[in-house]
């Protein structure tokens, strides 16, 4: 039982470490797509999508629909929720970023 | 119908994590890189605002525990430091730790524990084993977080430590469906990464409390006793879920 928390500790340690390597090519990556009420059965669609690197270089794939006119428009709705999403995704990451920070505090 | 949160672990044994969830053990066998995703699932009442009350509750009730195990290495440090000593006055957290300390003493019962403290001890110690395991999986899988209103999915993401994320919603969900499983969301991963800070506040705990030890191996001998005084900590805070 101790050894499995050392082992927690000593994989967590390693794991801060590969993540502070991999730092540079980090992305957060939220992809939406849209079903039906009875998942599965109608094909999965790409709604919105952002990538974020850490060099500062970010990439968002915007939803649009057609609007009045047949103008393309952003589905601002839609962009909302993918957006909460986004920050909810850093948020977590942050939260176990520090957690693992954490582990490593003996006192 | 009141709200239900559960976590379906495939691990054989889980402990409840911080917030509102139950653990389900669903104890599959499998391969390490072939691990199955942690599910987090939500089942909301079909009333909107009821729905949204239980999930206020829920953030609340996570928010109240987090707020306890704040706590935890600063009343450790007193019951160290010797600021405090046994009365029937102190929290059931600090009387349970101070009564099961001289019990790993060298000088103590260790060597010829009750049948009773034998048992608690190993259970204590299976939970923390179980804690290590939810908190590799944390780090090395995802989870699947589910929202479910009155019996109906509505949203899904799967998501995993560096936040790549993927989510499935309902065809033309409203900002009202959606705020709902984003505050899910939300409330799961809050709560998944509290027990990677549980695990970590167990093992600072461990190394204070083993001052008040003069075995040897304090810190590791000391480990069930502290992960019970983080149990009676979050118990001062835990209310059943309505």
């Amino acid at each position: 039982m101790a050894s499995e928390l050392e082992n927690s500790i000593r994989s967590a340690a390693a794991k801060v470490a590969a993540y502070v390597a991999d730092a540079a090519v980090m992305e957060v990556t939220t992809s939406y797509v849209v079903v039906g009420p009875t998942a599965g059965a109608e094909t999965a669609r790409p709604a919105a999508k952002t990538i974020i690197r850490l060099d500062g270089d970010c990439e968002a794939t915007v939803p649009m629909r057609e609007g009045p006119g047949g103008i393309l428009e952003v589905d601002r709705g839609l962009f909302e929720i993918h957006q909460a999403n986004v920050a909810t995704a850093t948020e977590y990451r942050a939260r176990v970023l520090g957690a693992l920070i954490g582990l490593l505090q003996r006192r | 119908m009141n709200a239900v949160f559960t976590v379906i672990e495939p691990l054989p044994a889980a402990i409840a994590p911080p917030g509102p969830w139950r653990a389900q053990v669903v104890g599959s066998s499998f391969s390490l890189g072939d691990q199955p995703d942690v599910i987090w699932q939500a089942h909301l009442p079909a009333d909107p605002a009821a729905a949204q009350a239980a999930l206020r509750a829920a953030a609340a009730q996570l928010e109240a525990q987090e707020a306890a195990l704040a706590t935890v290495t600063q009343r450790l440090q007193r019951v160290a430091s010797g600021a405090i000593s046994f009365s029937s006055a102190l929290p059931p957290a600090e009387q349970a730790l101070l009564s099961m300390l001289p019990a790993i003493q060298p000088e103590g019962a260790s060597f010829g524990l009750g049948d009773t403290l034998q048992e608690w001890w190993q259970a204590a110690q299976e939970q923390i084993a179980a804690l290590s395991a939810q908190a590799r999986e944390v780090l090395g899988g995802y989870a699947t977080v589910e929202t479910v209103q009155s019996g109906r999915l509505i949203g899904r993401t799967r998501i995993n430590w560096h936040g790549d994320a993927r989510s499935l919603l309902i065809a033309g969900i409203d900002p009202a469906h959606a705020a709902l499983h984003q505050q899910t969301l939300a409330l799961a991963l809050r709560s998944r990464a509290g027990l990677l800070r549980l695990i970590g506040l167990v093992g600072r705990g461990a190394a204070i409390a083993a001052t008040m030890v003069a075995a040897p191996a304090g810190a590791i001998m000391v480990l069930p006793a502290v992960w019970q005084f983080v149990q009676e900590v979050l118990a001062e805070v835990r209310q059943p879920m309505v």
